[in-house]
């Protein structure tokens, strides 16, 4: 069991104009979450999102990245003159399908020199905008089946021993085949695994999550079988 | 998710100060299941209330519209009884709530 320790807190400011003896109206309350081990910081909660930055003194222009679990980039520039971004996660109210984005945006000088980066990955789950399935099914087949790019989930709080744990360890491993091993700097977030249009293949695979330093392991066995029908020749 | 009722003596001085004028509300909620590496269900919310105030929050969930039964040994992680401002993380067991024999394919709280 869990209890949360995060300092996220609604604060509602008061600017006081002093020796004037006017006041200002309080600003509207606004989420401001201080915790980045939790899952949700790193979660989409709107189809649309605003991407705010502060400028370096030696930055002259920045790139921005954003790729997507499928491999799918999305590329543009700012000057100097420009300070957010709306970023249109999906067009619908609920996404089509779930999905993770790693965002880069890289400050350079007039040079092309980099000077700096910033970095982050939003998950969008569709348990956030609506219904998501649930399968209680002991041992059930459609458990273990992958056929689309799936979200692996990690948080060290699945156990309540791991809450110390500083990094992530995703290892997949297919029987007879591939091995990856995955590092995350942070503990809790998810893991866009590109399985279609990718070198996996098919196969059995293993999967292994680990909180280096921590005893506690999580393991999945996931099988992906063929796209179509498969025909027994005698 | 609903949120059930504040405490009555400190929702009685909220009232009375009158700092938050929309009143206590649950915003930012996520349900996702474990898979692969559980069938354990996990139910993040922010509440938004003044931070003086304590709510009781009344979980209830459906799958598509047909309400689901979520006995207390089925949940864990925060209570749901005086609960504070602030980002909140539940655990529901569906084994445990006897939701051993289907797939909910339309679950939402």
């Amino acid at each position: 069991m869990k209890r949360m320790t995060r300092s996220a807190a609604l604060a509602a400011s008061i600017l006081f104009l002093t020796g004037t003896g006017a006041s200002a109206e309080p600003s509207a309350p606004v989420l401001v979450d201080s915790d980045l081990r939790g899952a949700h910081w790193g979660t989409a909660f709107t189809n649309a999102i605003d991407l705010t930055w502060d400028w370096g003194t030696n930055a002259a222009k920045a790139r921005l990245d954003i790729t997507g679990m499928d491999g799918t980039t999305f590329t543009t520039n700012f000057t100097k003159t420009v300070s957010n971004y709306l970023w249109r996660v999906f067009a619908s109210d609920v996404p089509a399908a779930e999905d993770v984005y790693d965002l880069t945006l890289t400050f350079s000088t007039d040079g092309n020199v980099a000077v700096g980066a910033l970095t982050s990955r939003l998950a969008v789950v569709n348990g956030a905008f609506g219904a998501t399935a649930v399968n209680a099914v002991s041992n059930s087949p459609a458990w273990t089946k992958v056929k689309e790019n799936v979200l692996i989930p990690y948080d060290a709080s699945f156990s309540g021993t791991a809450t110390n744990a500083l990094s992530t360890q995703l290892v997949i491993a297919k029987r007879g085949g591939a091995v990856q091993t995955n590092a995350f700097a942070d503990v809790a977030g998810y893991y866009g695994w590109k399985i279609r249009r990718s070198s996996w293949g098919y196969g059995t695979f293993d999967l292994a999550l680990t909180f280096p330093g921590m005893t506690n392991a999580w393991a999945a066995e996931l099988m992906r079988q063929t796209d179509g029908l498969i025909f027994g020749m005698r | 998710m609903k949120m059930a009722k504040a405490g009555g003596t400190v929702l009685a001085g909220c009232l009375a100060l009158g700092a938050l004028a929309d009143g206590p509300a649950i915003n930012d909620v996520v349900v996702r299941q474990r898979w692969p590496w559980s069938r354990l269900v996990d139910i993040n919310y922010v509440l938004a209330c003044d931070p003086s105030v304590k709510v009781d929050v009344a979980l209830t969930a459906k799958n598509g519209t047909a309400p689901l039964a979520l006995p207390p040994e089925s949940l864990s992680g925060d209570n749901l009884c005086g609960v504070s401002q602030g980002a909140h993380h539940i655990v529901w067991d569906p084994v445990k709530a006897g939701y051993t024999n289907e797939v909910l394919k339309q679950f939402n709280v």
